[in-house]
């Protein structure tokens, strides 16, 4: 599968969870996975989801403005992804810049597209950076 | 050594490099080093390093506001980085971000394996994903689009917290 398709489907799915139901991300990270958040570092999938929903505001949404994708190691592929976040009363919406780097995994099966029923099995370490 | 250390000491040794001789780059490429400038993608130091060297601009001088890095395994490190890019002769700097994955060399330093470079331009000016510009290409609109003063304030940069206007929400 072309992988600017599959970082492009995994960005949608990433972040449509994101904004519906943030504990619903729980199965994209594993153990060791890391996030730094605004210069907060956070380690395995329990402490990140936490992290992510105790943030404090109930709606959001984030609007995709440039994705790039390059293949990295033995299977892993990395994403650069910025947008805005607009959070439900604010006035301005939030500039962020997000870098994921995913690593296939034998053991979190996930499907990123309900049409090709491929299977790209991930770790998660975020970078991610709001910016004005 | 520090990994917070190891990235900031390369990220001040690759803008430095940048700033006084863009050829001096390509020992810190190899054969399959990638790089995405803007949209566009380049593989191997020979490619990368004549693209970095044709950007249409002579001087310029990278600020870098923030660096963060995690480890990537096998000795890998993930780097990324924010700042302003001002060029000679241009009265606004550019936003930019980066991401840099190293590896580690035989000799016990580092060089980039991936290379992701983007510029921040307005999302009102260029709502199109399609839209990637050059540093140093003309751009229509190179002014703020929002009046400094109505910027929203940063974010705190004490990061256990993100300050927004404490405001009653109604459900």
């Amino acid at each position: 599968m072309d992988p600017d398709a599959v970082a492009k489907a995994f960005v949608e799915h990433y972040y449509s969870t994101f904004d519906a139901n943030r504990a619903g991300l729980a199965n994209l990270y594993q153990e060791g996975s890391m996030l730094t958040f605004e210069g907060q570092k956070i380690q395995g999938s329990q402490n990140i989801v936490a992290k992510l929903t105790s943030l404090p505001f109930q709606q959001c949404k984030h609007n995709i403005t440039t994705v790039d994708c390059q293949p990295s190691g033995s299977g892993g592929m990395l994403v650069f992804v910025s947008g805005t976040l607009q959070l439900a009363g604010e006035q301005h919406a939030l500039k962020f810049s997000q870098v994921i780097f995913s690593m296939a995994s034998a053991s979190f099966p996930f499907s990123i597209s309900r049409t090709s029923m491929f299977s790209y099995l991930i770790d998660l370490w975020l970078i991610y950076c709001c910016r004005c | 050594m520090d990994p917070d250390a190891v990235a900031k000491a390369f990220v001040e040794h690759y803008y430095s490099t940048f700033d006084a001789n863009r050829a001096g780059l390509a020992n810190l490429y190899q054969e399959g080093s990638m790089l995405t400038f803007e949209g566009q993608k380049i593989q191997g130091s020979q490619n990368i390093v004549a693209k970095l060297t044709s950007l249409p601009f002579q001087q310029c001088k990278h600020n870098i506001t923030t660096v963060d890095c995690q480890p990537s395994g096998s000795g890998g490190m993930l780097v990324f980085v924010s700042g302003t890019l001002q060029l000679a002769g241009e009265q606004h700097a550019l936003k930019f971000s980066q991401m840099f994955h190293l590896m580690p060399t035989p000799q016990g330093s580092f060089y980039v394996l991936n290379d992701i470079f983007s510029l921040w331009l307005s999302e009102t000016d260029f709502p199109s994903m399609n839209h990637r510009f050059e540093p140093g290409q003309e751009l229509p609109l190179l002014k703020p689009s929002v009046a400094p003063a109505q910027c929203p304030p940063p974010l705190d940069p004490n990061p256990r917290s993100i300050h927004l206007v404490n405001k009653p929400t109604s459900k």
